[in-house]
């Protein structure tokens, strides 16, 4: 599974590799209908939050909308908050382009709302106030666990938000021609503009509009391409099965052997093996995925902006079925790409598969030269636009708050800052954390940032959810336990990344890139030669004319990966190969990160603030009886 | 845990009924068990569909009514099965929910007496 982790959750980041002729994918006449839509959505957005910017201005504004938001309405904004890019553009790709394997992914990020459910919503509504380093100041060190949780959280939004800005700025370069560093200055302004301006309420707004027009623009899309099939989705798998094109596009790329019986070689894209290669490497991602998303601080700051913890539980039940919806209707979607647009011309766009949706809607809208097809694909590359700035708002507040509430009014003012305070740092550090992700952004021009998304799911579950689940289910935990996990986690997560195959390895690289220098410059020789083979027809001349072109463009990238990697042998850390064969390093690092908890807890003396904490959080953790103290504090 | 709160209003030695506490300690309890029987259902179910798909692959390709396979059938189901339980869960918690309200009224009704 070679690239696993890049086709999964680094949808975004994906489409950093996104070839040149990926700009072609809207003919330039037709760019400015493209454009229009892209401009009529973030119109609104921005409409919405100069609306929120006059509903109120006290911190709990600020940081939580004023807490009043009403379970359906927190619902859509966490199914804004959650549904990324890469489950729209990334998952309906690799469905198109592998089928089965690709509902294997997005299920995990569906069924990880079951620990946020069971576990965490309703005890962080009873227990916090802002942040998830409230919930641990609850029964630990005060000043400790807002450190410690501030720490962590701005880590996991920093890794998570650098792929969605890169992955937004290359959406608009890919679709638009829009230059890469004006489009991650497009991303950042916006998520500022969101975050500062109009706070909370604002991206509640944003996150409820983005997902709105999410599953609007899925279901309409599901709507017009099952049109032809009378609505009948069985006769549409039927077709897609009996389809030759779908053989074709299997026996091409040799994924699988060729055979007479079409359907016997199409079965194939319905069952599992055609991408997932490594099933512990997928072992490991679900481990990251069910426990990460539980103790991402943008999904868990969603639960403070509701009344109670009736209402979060509501919360989870509406996301859910938002989420779950979404879900169904990108797997058809990504099977409606393969059938109508085609594996072989999706990953000639774009070999991750990316532009898939997009591509579909612009068939399903007349083709690429009509005017209604380029309106749809604007339309939907606006959507997706609209969901990547979303999420990236989400996360700056989130971070944003990290360091507003938890450091500089909890562990620096402990706890004693005036309203004015409260806000003015809060925007202070949305614009310190912005600044900070836009420069990293822009740094990573031509990387592979990917791997930062899983890292992102790792940490949160090897580090914040055992801190999270200790302090709040399990008496012994105390603040060393806590300090244990929250470093010990997120070191290792980071860690096995950094000696994982994510990293970069100049031996490799330069084996590979020998091999295709090698082979494009045999098929440039053999081309040449039936260029100049007077006695072949002048279509066949032509032909070999654009496979010389193919070949040498080919032979010019490898010629300039083997200068850019100079006489480097060694990955950043020192090696000249992964030390542990995983991308995603969930099954080690969860379970380290578990038992750097208990250990630090037992191994340390019993901590009698958190004992005679421990019947106050239960009963709080239960009841939420006193909870207007924790609001109101 | 009873109290006077839970006697009879006419003050009559009657048969003391369970607290509003204690019914709510009970409540928990059982609550607790059903977050670990659904927890442990759907991390079950979920952890099948990888594991199957990873090392049971043949099983996997078997054939059902309506053009779907095994494999097919058990990834959409996940959704339903999540579902389901998601609604046991916000059914079974009405029950919790009201144990809740009754108790923050009886500890009204305490602060009030006194």
């Amino acid at each position: 599974m070679k690239h696993a982790e890049r086709y999964l959750i680094g949808a975004t980041a994906t489409l950093a590799a996104l070839s040149a002729s990926a700009a072609e994918v809207v003919p330039r006449a037709h760019r400015p209908y493209a454009f229009g839509s892209f401009a009529v959505v973030i119109f609104m957005t921005l409409f919405v939050t100069w609306w929120a910017s006059h509903k109120g201005k006290t911190a709990r504004d600020f940081y939580t909308a004023g807490g009043g938001i009403s379970g359906a309405k927190n619902g859509l904004a966490i199914a804004g908050d959650y549904l990324s890019a890469a489950a729209f553009l990334g998952v309906s790709g690799l469905i198109a382009l592998y089928g089965y394997d690709g509902i294997l992914y997005l299920i995990g990020f569906f069924v990880a709302f079951v620990p946020v459910l069971l576990l965490v919503a309703e005890p962080c509504r009873n227990l916090g106030r802002y942040t998830f380093g409230d919930v641990l100041a609850y029964r630990h060190d005060f000043r400790t666990s807002k450190l410690l949780a501030a720490g962590s959280s701005v880590i996991v939004a920093i890794f998570y938000m650098i792929p969605q800005i890169v992955g937004g700025a290359v959406l608009l370069y890919a679709l638009l021609g829009v230059p890469y560093e004006v489009s991650i200055l497009v991303v950042g302004a916006l998520m500022l503009i969101y975050v500062t301006v109009g706070g909370m309420r604002a991206t509640t707004w944003v996150q409820i509009i983005k997902a709105v027009l999410l599953l609007t623009a899925c279901t309409g899309l599901f709507i017009s391409a099952l049109v032809p099939f009378h609505f009948n989705v069985v006769r549409f798998f039927v077709a897609l099965l009996h389809q030759t094109e779908l053989h074709d596009y299997l026996t091409h790329g040799r994924r699988v052997a060729g055979g007479e019986d079409v359907q016997l070689v199409t079965k194939t894209f319905f069952e599992p093996g055609l991408f997932l290669k490594n099933p512990l490497e997928q072992l490991s991602l679900g481990l990251a995925l069910t426990f990460g998303t539980a103790a991402m601080p943008h999904i868990m700051m969603r639960f403070f902006t509701v009344r109670d913890a009736q209402t979060a539980r509501k919360s989870v039940l509406w996301g859910m079925l938002a989420i779950g919806g979404c879900h169904l209707l990108i797997i058809f979607l990504g099977f409606a790409a393969a059938y109508y647009v085609g594996g072989l011309r999706i990953a000639a766009t774009d070999k991750g598969g990316n532009l898939a949706a997009p591509l579909l809607a612009q068939y399903l809208g007349g083709g690429a030269g009509s005017m209604s097809g380029n309106i749809l694909l604007g339309l939907v590359a606006a959507v997706a636009f609209a969901t990547i700035v979303a999420v990236v708002a989400g996360l700056t507040l989130a971070a944003a708050s990290a360091i507003a509430h938890d450091v500089y009014v909890g562990a620096i003012k402990g706890g004693r800052a005036t309203e004015q305070e409260q806000v003015v740092a809060g925007k202070i550090a949305a614009a310190l954390v912005g600044v900070i992700a836009i420069g990293a952004s822009l740094l990573a021009k031509g990387q592979n940032v990917a791997q930062l998304v899983g890292l992102a799911f790792a940490v949160a579950a090897s580090a914040n959810l055992p801190a999270l689940l200790g302090t709040l289910y399990w008496k012994r935990c105390n603040t060393f336990g806590v300090t244990c996990s929250v470093v010990g986690g997120t070191a290792i997560a980071i860690v096995l990344v950094l000696v994982s195959p994510n990293m970069q390895y100049p031996l490799a690289i330069r084996a590979d890139a020998t091999l295709t220098l090698e082979s494009a410059s045999a098929t440039m020789k053999t081309a040449e030669e039936r260029m100049n083979d007077l006695a072949l027809t002048p279509e066949a001349r032509q032909s070999a004319a654009v496979e010389l072109a193919k070949a040498d463009n080919l032979r010019q990238a490898a010629q300039a990966t083997l200068n850019a990697t100079g006489q480097a042998t060694t990955s950043i850390v020192g090696l000249e190969k992964p030390l542990v064969n995983l991308r995603n390093p969930g099954i080690i690092s969860i379970p380290l990160g578990v038992l750097f908890l208990i250990f630090g807890s037992l191994l340390y003396r019993r901590s009698t603030l958190a004992e005679e904490k421990w019947k106050q959080l239960v009963f709080r953790r239960d009841s939420g009886i006193g909870i207007d103290d924790v609001v109101n504090h | 845990m009873i109290t006077n709160l839970d006697l009879p209003a006419s003050g009559a030695r009657a048969q003391p009924i369970v607290s509003p506490t204690q019914a709510f300690d009970e409540c928990m309890a059982k609550k607790n068990r059903m977050l670990l029987v659904l927890g442990v259902a759907v991390f079950i179910y979920y952890f099948a569909l990888i594991v199957g798909a990873g090392w049971f692959r043949p099983f996997y390709t078997r054939s059902l009514p309506g053009g779907l396979n095994v494999g097919i059938a058990f990834a959409l189901s996940q959704y339903f099965f999540v579902g389901a339980l998601a609604l046991i869960y916000a059914r079974r918690m009405k029950h919790v929910d009201a144990q809740i309200k009754l108790l923050a009224e009886a500890r009204e009704t305490k602060n009030e007496t006194r």
